[in-house]
């Protein structure tokens, strides 16, 4: 499968901050997740992704475009659709003219093709019955799924997302998984988030990265089975556990060394990035 | 009953593009039509969703145009398209509310400069608007899109200039019916004119290398820097029999203004690059 996005090597400060440091990375058609702390770095690297900051060191190839160059960059653009985390609006513009400018921005220059594409990205999203309202005027959820409609224009190739689930209820987050199926077949996506479970059931390859710095690589089950043997469930909380919380079923759900006697039960994809970020430490450790 | 039927391919053209059909044929269509039953429901089956698309496409252009600000709907009477009247109205300084903050600005200068009686001080702040203004279009934020517009093929310097020379226009024009009231005599109330041109056209020149905002801030010191040391070594009263207002000045700033435009026509190659902030 042809690799669109390669880096290497790549670092980016800001000021005495390492806000990406040395990593390398190969994307290929598919959704890939990306998980991380807050700082992690991970809107950094979209946004270098994105072509919106550039790189201090190393290389980044993106469908064979140097995005340093005034032509690759706009090779690149041309084949982008990208949500920052947090999207800006034209406040006074209604949905349908935000995307509508958008639209004008990614050279749909034809105004008829347009505002078809424009009409057909807002019914992707839901969005048709308010395309005429505007944009201060919408709740967070709907902003969301604006900033979702205009990465869709032209159903591009390489999507960089960042949080794109963040403010949508339930609902509105089941829509969104089946929109990214649908709406970008065949497409590159990388597809941050703080949701396990949208990984879980929308990413082929999830990476993680922990201060600026790629720590995993593989597939969701792989991240899960970082924590094969360490999870177990208690009916109340295990002292020996570096975390636990309490469940739906109102059992303990401890991470930790599994003590003896006690048997671990099947860990998720949350138990496995717990457990490598270091957050299933004890608490002690974690407060000093 | 003619054996003989319009065949689908021109029955599809007259039904869709009747123009486009020459005359003799679609008379001979017409003709036909007017004798043949089969032809007749053949048409009405074809026309029918023609003109049913025709209808949906103006609905829906009327839609589209609902709530066109004001903006965008001068620019369209001016001529414009509606992807580049879309993409100038969507710049803040253009919009109706900071069009009149513009005037505002300007008419207490000019008010000021008339309850001093002193024309000089619209002369020296007047060049400071514009200059501003266009230093703010390539601020962070000047777009509210933000990277959304920033991660686009069109987003680029070339489109932040139109957009500063869209604003550095409109700033003019209020200073130009502005000078009409300050009280100075004769042309040597376009005495801001000049220096308002170097000074914008210096910082637009600027934003091919630098920083635009900093540039700009960088000439208004300078500008006020030079009428301190103007009026300091003048023997003349005022500032606008100063060295900077007289032929001489006016010709320095005339040749500041010149070459800036040249700097950045001849660096056309950076218009698509990335904004520099």
């Amino acid at each position: 499968m042809t690799t669109t996005i390669t880096v290497r090597a790549v670092t980016k400060r800001f000021g005495s901050t390492i806000a990406v440091d040395g990593v390398d990375l190969e994307l290929r058609p598919g959704v890939t997740g990306l998980l991380g702390p807050n700082g992690a770095g991970k809107s950094t690297l979209m946004r270098m992704l994105a072509t919106v900051a550039a790189p201090d060191r190393g290389a980044l190839s993106i469908f064979g475009h140097d995005p340093a160059t005034p032509g690759g960059r706009l090779e690149i653009r041309r084949r982008l659709g990208y949500q920052p985390q947090e999207p800006g609006f034209h406040q006074h513009f209604s949905c349908f003219q935000f995307v509508d400018y958008v639209a004008i921005l990614k050279e749909w220059t034809n105004r008829r093709d347009r505002h078809d594409e424009v009409r057909r990205v807002l019914a992707l999203v839901g969005l048709t019955d308010v395309s005429n309202r505007r944009i201060s005027r919408l709740s967070g959820g709907m902003k969301r799924r604006l900033a979702i409609a205009q990465v869709l224009l032209g159903t591009p190739d390489l999507l960089v997302l960042d949080e794109p689930t963040a403010g949508l209820d339930p609902e509105q987050r089941l829509r969104f998984r089946e929109l990214l199926g649908s709406a970008a077949p065949g497409a590159t996506v990388l597809l941050s988030t703080h949701q396990t479970d949208d990984v879980a059931a929308l990413c082929a390859r999830v990476v993680v990265m922990l201060e600026g710095s790629m720590r995993f690589d593989g597939s969701p089950a792989d991240l899960a089975a970082r924590a094969s043997g360490r999870v177990w469930l208690a009916d109340e909380r295990d002292p020996r556990a570096s975390l636990a919380w309490v469940g739906g079923d109102g059992r303990w759900r401890n991470i930790g060394e599994l003590p003896a006697n006690t048997t671990p039960v099947a860990p998720t994809i949350e138990d496995g990035y717990l457990v490598l970020a270091g957050t299933a430490r004890p608490f002690e450790e974690s407060a000093a | 009953m003619s054996e003989w039927h319009i065949p689908d391919e021109l029955m599809v053209g007259f039904s869709t593009n009747p123009g486009d059909i020459d005359a003799a044929t679609a008379a001979s269509i017409e003709l036909h039509l007017t004798a043949c039953g089969e032809c007749q429901a053949d048409l009405a089956v074809l026309a029918r969703p023609a003109l049913l698309d025709a209808i949906w496409a103006e609905v829906q252009d009327g839609v589209d145009r609902a709530g066109v600000g004001f903006t965008e709907r001068w620019l369209s009477r001016l001529g414009f398209e509606s992807g580049p009247a879309r993409l100038l109205a969507a710049t803040p300084a253009l919009r109706l509310g900071a069009v009149l903050a513009v005037a505002l600005i300007v008419a207490a200068v000019v008010m000021v400069s008339r309850a001093a009686d002193a024309g000089e001080a619209f002369l020296a702040l007047a060049p400071v608007i514009p200059t501003a203004l266009v230093g703010l279009s390539f601020a962070p934020g000047a777009d509210p899109a933000g990277e959304c517009g920033l991660a686009t093929p069109v987003f680029g310097f070339g489109l932040v200039m139109r957009r500063a020379l869209g604003i550095e226009l409109v700033a003019l024009v209020v200073l130009a019916v502005g000078s009409l009231f300050v009280p100075i005599d004769g042309l040597r109330a376009l005495g801001w004119l000049l220096p308002a041109l170097a000074l914008s056209m210096g910082t637009l020149a600027g934003g091919v290398r630098w920083s635009a905002p900093a540039t700009a801030t960088a000439l208004t010191t300078g500008w006020v820097g030079v009428l301190v040391l103007a009026q300091a070594t003048s023997a003349q009263a005022s500032l606008i029999d100063s060295a900077v207002f007289d032929v001489a000045g006016q010709t320095v700033l005339a040749f500041m203004a010149t070459a800036a435009v040249f700097v950045v026509a001849t660096n056309r190659q950076v218009l698509f690059q990335e904004v520099k902030r």
